[in-house]
């Protein structure tokens, strides 16, 4: 059964602050979710409060169509972890706490924590009081992994692992899903390297939901034009212009204009390069400083 | 991996496309699943389920249920066709274009075809 | 998986009552060994005025405080994590004050019991004590009825102050205030000033008081604790521990 996530809504004011603001957002189940986001747009508390973590000052968040907070079926489901994971004391050791870990939830795989363990290099005699920053993160993963909540969200926690351990999670995340599907929201700024596991994107900036779309479209939905100046300017003169630089007389245009076949092919035959917008450059041009505008 | 030039299940879709016309691939032959792609690419499922949907839905794939993905009969007489067609769009435009740029003429161009070409046909 | 299978919903309270009251028994005998060789010290030096054992009733307390505040620091926030529901965490934590208290009781009492024994078979001179309503560790009953209902009130005056220091770091220590004053009522209304927390009692006199009048205050302060503490914890938020 596949766990929608629906979120109606939502608002979370601090004394001197609004964190987010009428954030409306439907998370189909068994989808891997990209959530992006400057740093402060909200990210975190978002998923805090989907996680039911959080009580949201207004709105409220569904999962399968049951409120989540407080509700122990709903919540039993979910899984979030953070940069650090949750975890016994410093004194106590790694292997006791997957093993409370695993006495709480359920669903937890061992021989999915094992592999991890392994692959990432983890220790489970080691003391948690003694384990590195990139270590503890490698235990939030295995985690969040080998508890196979039907719902795992992680909230920019691999980012403390170095690049091959980063590459470990991405792949354990793709093998896991496709052998046992479950909804994943992975937030992230590390966004290149995290782009293709995407199926769908959202985008919060500044509290508010900017954008929502499949990852494939978002990537489709912009393109780089490149050439000399005169034929670049002819070309994109209908289109949005989101970023422009030159060097002599040739010419770089992002532009939002549909990355179909016949556009480029026509721009292709009039001796322009046409290529895909990165993931990172759409986002770093939706959120930057002329995004903030209306 | 991947070329900056392309959406990435475009790539896959052509590269599926190239090993039909190549031969790689046969008629009713089945092709990787959407896992084994995805797993190879690190890439989301989804998005090489979307490059096989677009080429069932060009004729190039069917779909047997539960099975997989294979080559459809009339492939590689209808990726031939498709690729003739844009031959001199795609290619000899470009050609020219480039023969025109080193200060080729035409002439020159087509002795060189000549020349080279009886060594390619193999 | 189904609520009532869920090692959630039961489990919490029995996994830590197993750990601490093995924990607690392993302790209570050096404890106990250390009173007996302190009193017959003080014996053989002077006279024996007072029940060690009382001052070791003290160090029980603190331990009970100290576990108490261990459990809501630690496994508060990890049963959230773990997908658990505040509700059950609190119902949880109930039940282990609860046992945990009737435990700590139990070793207690047999541990004044014993010194009576004791005491009786060396010829030590019989210890007064400071408590309202017994004199001697024979008086099983009225032993074990006062340190269950000063332990439960121990243990959730200091949940209510941990949950409240929880969630607010700040105006959480009111929850701090109010647990203190707890304690001090419910010690005032057993004992008699010995222990300093109780020193409301030298003011108020108990003759009149029955126990059960003890009791029934005690058991309201761990009402009112209890109330108080779901009130508080009800909406919490988990916090990040990136940030504690």
């Amino acid at each position: 059964m596949s766990m929608d996530i629906q979120v109606s809504s939502v608002g979370v004011e601090f004394s001197d602050t609004v964190a987010l603001d009428g954030i409306d957002l439907s998370l189909a189940g068994d989808r891997i979710h990209g959530l992006l986001g400057r740093n402060g747009a909200g990210k975190s508390t978002l998923l805090s409060v989907m996680a039911g973590f959080r009580k949201p000052t207004a709105g409220e968040v569904f999962l399968d169509g049951m409120p989540v907070f407080e509700n122990p079926n709903a919540m039993s489901q979910m899984c979030l972890i953070r940069e650090v994971p949750d975890t016994l004391d410093a004194s106590e050791k790694v292997s006791e706490t997957l093993a409370l870990t695993r006495r709480m939830r359920p669903s937890w795989d061992e021989t999915l924590a094992r592999d991890l363990l392994d692959r990432l290099d983890l220790d489970t005699g080691k003391k948690l009081g003694s384990l590195s920053r990139g270590k503890r993160a490698a235990l939030g993963v295995v985690i969040g992994m080998a508890t196979r909540a039907p719902v795992t969200m992680f909230d920019e926690s691999y980012l403390g692992l170095d690049a091959p351990s980063r590459y470990v999670f991405y792949g354990a995340v793709l093998a896991d899903f496709m052998e046992r599907p479950r909804t994943f929201v992975i937030s992230t700024h590390l966004i290149e390297e995290v782009a293709s596991l995407f199926e769908e994107v959202t985008i919060i900036h500044r509290g508010r939901l900017l954008l929502q779309e499949s990852a494939d479209e978002l990537t489709e939905s912009g393109a780089e034009v490149v050439g000399p100046a005169d034929i670049v300017d002819r070309f994109v003169a209908d289109h949005t212009i989101l970023a422009s630089r030159s060097l002599g007389s040739t010419k770089a245009v992002t532009t939002t204009a549909p990355l179909d076949e016949t556009w480029r092919r026509s721009a292709r035959e009039g001796g322009l390069e046409v290529r895909p917008v990165p993931l990172q450059d759409l986002f770093i041009h939706l959120t930057g400083r002329g995004a903030d505008d209306g | 991996m991947f070329d900056e030039d392309k959406p990435i299940y475009r790539q896959i879709a052509e590269g599926i496309e190239r090993d039909i016309l190549t031969g790689v691939l046969d008629a009713d032959e089945k092709v990787m699943s959407t896992n084994e792609y995805a797993a190879f690419y690190r890439i989301n499922p989804a998005t090489v389920g979307k490059a096989f949907q677009q080429l069932v839905d060009r004729g190039v794939l069917y779909k047997r249920r539960g099975i997989g993905m294979f080559v459809d009969a009339g492939a590689l007489e209808l990726l031939r066709k498709e690729h003739r067609r844009r031959f001199p769009a795609d290619i000899i435009g470009p050609l020219l274009a480039e023969a025109r740029a080193i200060g080729l003429s035409v002439g020159e161009v087509i002795e060189e075809i000549e020349r080279i070409a009886p060594k390619e046909i193999q | 998986m189904t609520a009532s299978n869920d090692p959630r919903q039961w489990g919490l309270a029995g996994y830590l009552l197993s750990g601490f009251s093995a924990f607690a028994g392993l302790m209570a005998v050096p404890l106990f060994l250390v009173t007996m060789a302190i009193a017959f010290l003080i014996d053989r030096i002077g006279t024996l005025e007072q029940s060690i054992w009382e001052w070791a009733s003290l160090l029980v307390r603190f331990y009970a405080l100290a576990i108490v505040l261990h459990v809501v620091k630690t496994h508060f926030p990890l049963h959230l994590a773990h997908g658990g529901t505040r509700r059950q965490f609190l119902g949880q934590l109930t039940l282990f004050v609860v046992a945990h208290g009737a435990v700590l009781a139990g070793l207690t009492t047999l541990g004044f019991w014993l010194e009576s024994m004791v005491s009786n078979l060396a010829g030590w001179s019989t210890p007064t004590s400071s408590y309202a309503y017994f004199d001697s560790g024979t008086d099983v009953v009225a032993v074990a009825s006062t340190f269950m209902v000063l332990f439960v009130v121990w243990g959730a005056a200091t949940a209510l102050g941990a949950v409240s220091r929880y969630r607010h770091r700040d105006a959480g220590g009111l929850g701090v205030v109010a647990g203190v004053l707890m304690v001090m009522a419910v010690e005032s209304s057993f004992g008699d000033g010995f222990l300093f927390l109780g020193f409301i009692g030298r003011f108020v006199t108990l003759d009149q008081w029955s126990i059960g009048v003890s009791v029934a205050i005690g058991v309201a302060l761990a009402l009112l604790a209890t109330f108080v503490t779901w009130l508080v914890g009800r909406n919490l938020n988990v916090k990040n521990p990136a940030e504690m």
